[in-house]
């Protein structure tokens, strides 16, 4: 069986999970704060777990600080404009955890490891190809989220911080509205 | 006969503006342009309303744009030439100089902007 396949079997058996109210954040510039769930431009570049004109997924951190360290890890503090911290509240009823011990070793059946959930995404975005399936096959789904792994390292002074990021797919969030109008 | 004043096109420092606030040397400049020649640099400079139609020209500047309210317009040209790990260790600078890649500049702009990371 091709790869492709099995890793649309891994995530068509991972376990269904909720978001009950969890809280993720977002760090973004001040100037933008009027506009902090915009996703076109998600749709239009792409992402870790979405094609480019594909569909668009939205990005989160399990944390303040979390949400910090990932812009920093892009640009330095100092080099920033004013940015603020902004928190959601998260009530998803299909979602997929790829933290999960056991979701994990059904990846790895399929030869997703990982490490392939935290890759860089390199000079011509080869590192996310097993994520952009992944997000592919959990969004033809149905799957509205994904518990993601991140790829910072966590300080050992914050172990008690949560250490993950999310994925939301703000279409099947809105596919319930959908009303047939014309056949 | 024009005054020097009359001569002068509002965009006319378009070219050298992008240059600086990208930090950008020479042969930097030239590749971000699409690999035009030293020449062809130094007649934009001097003349930069041959370049006015320019696509690349006009990408950069959108790029300059883009970092507005992101990043601060006195680091902008220390950070596009800081190494990025998403880019592989490439820094951006890098990546603006293949019409392949610099797209890859503007989405994480975008993903800074709207707090779109992971």
């Amino acid at each position: 069986m091709p790869q492709e396949e099995k890793i649309r079997g891994a995530v068509g058996a991972v376990e269904i999970t909720k978001i009950d109210g969890s809280v993720y954040f977002r760090s973004i510039p001040k100037v933008f704060k009027g506009t902090p769930l915009e996703w076109t431009p998600s749709f239009q570049d792409g992402n870790r777990y979405n094609q480019k004109n594909l569909f668009a997924a939205l990005y989160f951190a399990g944390s303040v600080f979390l949400a910090e360290k990932e812009v920093e890890a892009r640009l330095r503090p100092e080099y920033q404009e004013s940015r603020l911290t902004l928190g959601f509240r998260v009530q998803i009823d299909k979602a997929i955890d790829l933290t999960a011990p056991n979701n994990l070793a059904l990846l790895e059946k399929a030869g997703v490891y990982r490490d392939d959930l935290i890759k860089p995404a390199g000079a011509d975005e080869s590192g996310y190809k097993m994520t952009r399936l992944i997000g592919k096959f959990a969004y033809e789904l149905g799957i509205k989220a994904l518990i993601v792994p991140t790829s910072k390292p966590k300080p050992q002074d914050m172990q008690d911080e949560v250490w993950h990021n999310l994925v939301i797919f703000p279409v099947p969030l809105m596919a319930p509205f959908l009303i047939p109008v014309y056949e | 006969m024009a005054t020097l004043t009359e001569k002068r096109h509002p965009k006319e420092n378009d070219v050298l503006f992008v240059r600086k606030a990208l930090g950008f040397e020479e042969w930097e400049m030239m590749a971000a342009l699409g690999g035009i020649s030293s020449k062809t640099l130094t007649n934009w400079l001097r003349d930069p309303r041959t370049a006015l139609e320019d696509e690349n020209l006009r990408f950069l500047k959108e790029l300059i744009e883009c970092a507005k309210g992101v990043i601060r317009r006195d680091k902008l040209s220390d950070w596009i030439h800081e190494p990025q790990e998403e880019f592989g260790g490439l820094t951006s600078a890098q990546m603006l100089t293949s019409h392949e890649t610099r797209g890859r500049v503007v989405a994480l702009l975008r993903q800074l902007r709207h707090g779109n990371l992971a």
